[in-house]
């Protein structure tokens, strides 16, 4: 599997003439990202044609059938129903106002050619209204190939629609619970952005929580209990298992990554206070950040480094505050909450997401950094947990126990389109979601 | 059955005569007599020995009760809050008289949480919780040497549920003798 994944890579070829096309996408806005509410684009995506001489294939229709899952994940399209499509598009040529007819103002048109294992993939988003070809790719691999051909195109399309990939290259990382003698058994596990793929990466046999990514990708922090206390190891997603990083008396909670670094910013009680300090990859204090009197938890940088979120008890409730590295400035940012937690600042760097107790329940909010434009983004029964915002900052992963316990939902980033991504026994709570062009570790 | 009891009374007669016959004298009992010294002393021996066993079983039974109390009787706190109430402090003064008495007792002592809130936070404030109970105990002249604290933050539950009551169940420091 790594070997043909590799081969893919090298072998996709944008062919020549829709590069001809793709310098006018940029002409006309689709999705305007700074609208919350915008409505969703009326997508078509017919059942794949065999090239000429090609015979029908399976690989047509579950082709079709990751497409339009995987775009439908992002919220943006109203994937329109295929039953009302009057036949399918010949390869490379469109007849607009039959599509327009239908209701698509984009149409996803593919084609394929199979010959033995051998899959060669072609694909082509139009936009309807204007009449023109936005993005087009060609994919040369074997079958095995599909899901990946088929995401890697999800990408196109994202790329053409909203200016930037989104998440179809990304995984999820969350905390995985199993009930034993001693109590929960929590290991750190790995999902593919849409809940497939699940692979556990910890064999800790303890309470092992917060995992949290580095900015390449490339390595996995987090906290387990190593002689009765929480203590923080760093692990490779290329394989191994977590390296001690520091282990001080007292707490050491929730890692994360200071932006292109492999600092940590990681909250630590040796000194009578729990305050986040930044340490480097060997366990060694650079910097003694906060300075509250009792509970500071829960870093989350801003995506330029300058800035940090965290949670505070110095007002006597936990809350939200922001720190301005560069001159240590601390400020509070979360008003009218009773309780509030699990700051985590959007890639895009404009909102951050929260947890706040809300008559008596947990629900996912987002605010600006400085402090105004609060929304509550989900509401009813069961607690909502700890948010954690896809590297396209469009949407928002979090621990949900709508069911009675808690499983991992996703949702836009202004809570709609709510969906659960975990069915697994045991709960499964704290999601981190990792940066584009996350690769697996191997099998 | 006056007939039996005589033919009985006759066969114990016979069998004494017999042992007599066969025997030292001075070892001999008088029938219906006293004790000898040797016999009395043994006796009040005895006594004493099982006045002594009661008694520690006594002791014992009482001083596992206390260990037991001391391992089962959980400080507990407020929602969110770290600080000991007065029935706190009242709990933990008997667990500082039960460790004067037990010098070498070595202690752990766990600080929990409920499910509410975040568990990060949770994770913190447990820990403050299990050092808020050991510094009343070190307060109270217990060496802190003696004592260890470890947070389960809301990892631990000693009742699930999520009744109010099992959630003032799960708000505790808890004590583990090593």
């Amino acid at each position: 599997m790594p070997g043909s994944r590799r081969s893919i890579l090298i072998i996709i070829v944008a062919l020549v003439v829709f590069c001809q096309f793709s310098g006018l996408a940029a002409a006309r806005v689709y999705i305007d990202v700074t609208q919350p509410f915008s409505r969703r684009l009326p997508l078509a995506i017919p059942e794949f044609q065999p090239l000429a001489g090609s015979p029908q294939d399976p690989v047509g229709a579950d082709g079709a059938a990751l497409l339009t899952k995987a775009l439908s994940f992002t919220g943006l399209f109203d994937i329109l129903n295929p039953k009302s499509f009057i036949g399918a598009p010949e390869p490379g040529k469109v007849n607009y106002a039959k599509w327009s007819k239908v209701g698509a103002e984009l149409l996803i048109a593919c084609s394929y050619q199979v010959n033995g294992d051998n899959l060669t993939m072609e694909c082509r988003l139009y936009d309807v209204v204007d009449k023109r070809l936005l993005t087009g790719r060609r994919y040369d691999g074997v079958r095995g190939d599909l899901p990946m051909m088929m995401y890697r195109f999800a990408d196109e399309v994202m790329l053409a629609i909203t200016g930037e990939r989104s998440v179809f290259s990304t995984q999820i990382a969350f905390v995985g619970s199993r009930q034993a003698e001693k109590g929960a058994i929590k290991e750190i596990y790995l999902m593919s952005f849409d809940g497939a793929s699940l692979k556990k990466i910890t064999s800790r046999g303890d309470i092992t929580l917060y995992p949290a990514w580095s900015s390449d990708g490339k390595l996995l922090a987090y906290s387990s209990y190593l002689n009765r206390r929480p203590a923080i190891f760093v692990q490779a997603l290329a394989g191994g298992s977590g390296k001690l990083v520091i282990n001080k008396p007292g707490v050491n909670l929730t890692p994360v990554f200071q932006p292109n670094s492999t600092n940590l910013a990681v909250s630590m009680s040796h000194t009578g206070r729990t305050n986040i300090f930044l340490v480097d990859i060997a366990g060694h204090i650079l910097k003694h950040l906060t300075n509250g009197w009792g509970i500071d938890v829960a870093p989350a940088f801003s995506p330029n480094g300058k800035q940090m979120a965290y949670v505070s008890d110095r007002g006597g409730s936990p809350q939200i505050y922001v720190m301005d590295l560069a001159s240590g400035q601390q400020r509070r940012l979360t008003f009218g909450f009773k309780y509030c937690a699990a700051p985590d600042w959007s890639p895009r760097g404009d909102r951050i997401a929260f947890q706040a107790e809300i008559d008596g329940i947990f629900q996912i909010c987002t605010i600006k950094p400085d402090g105004s434009g609060a929304q509550v983004l989900t509401g009813g029964y069961g607690a909502k947990e700890d948010p954690s915002w896809s590297p396209d900052g469009r949407l928002i992963a979090y621990a949900g126990r709508q069911t009675g316990r808690y499983q991992i939902y996703v949702m836009t980033s202004n809570g709609q389109s709510i969906s659960r991504l975990t069915s697994l026994p045991g709960e499964q709570t704290d999601p981190a979601w990792s940066p584009r062009g996350v690769s697996r570790p191997l099998d | 059955m006056k007939r039996y009891l005589l033919w009985f009374a006759m066969a114990v007669l016979v069998m004494s005569l017999g042992l007599a016959a066969g025997c030292g004298k001075e070892q001999v009992a008088a029938p219906g007599g006293q004790l000898s010294a040797e016999e009395q002393a043994r006796v009040e021996a005895e006594r004493q020995r099982r006045l002594r066993e009661a008694q520690l079983q006594e002791q014992q039974a009482r001083s596992s009760q206390l260990r037991e109390v001391f391992v089962n009787q959980d400080v507990h706190f407020d929602y969110d809050r770290y600080d000991l109430s007065a029935e706190a402090k009242q709990i933990l003064n008997e667990k500082a008289a039960y460790m004067q008495k037990a010098p070498g007792l070595m202690v752990i002592v766990e600080g929990h949480c409920d499910e509410r809130g975040s568990n990060a936070y949770n994770m913190a404030l447990g820990e403050k919780r299990a050092k808020a109970a050991a510094a009343y105990l070190e307060a109270m002249g217990i060496g802190g040497n003696r004592l260890e604290t470890v947070s389960y933050g809301e990892e631990r539950p000693l009742v699930m549920g999520t009744s109010e009551e099992a959630y003032a169940a799960n708000r505790r420091a808890h004590f583990v003798i090593k």
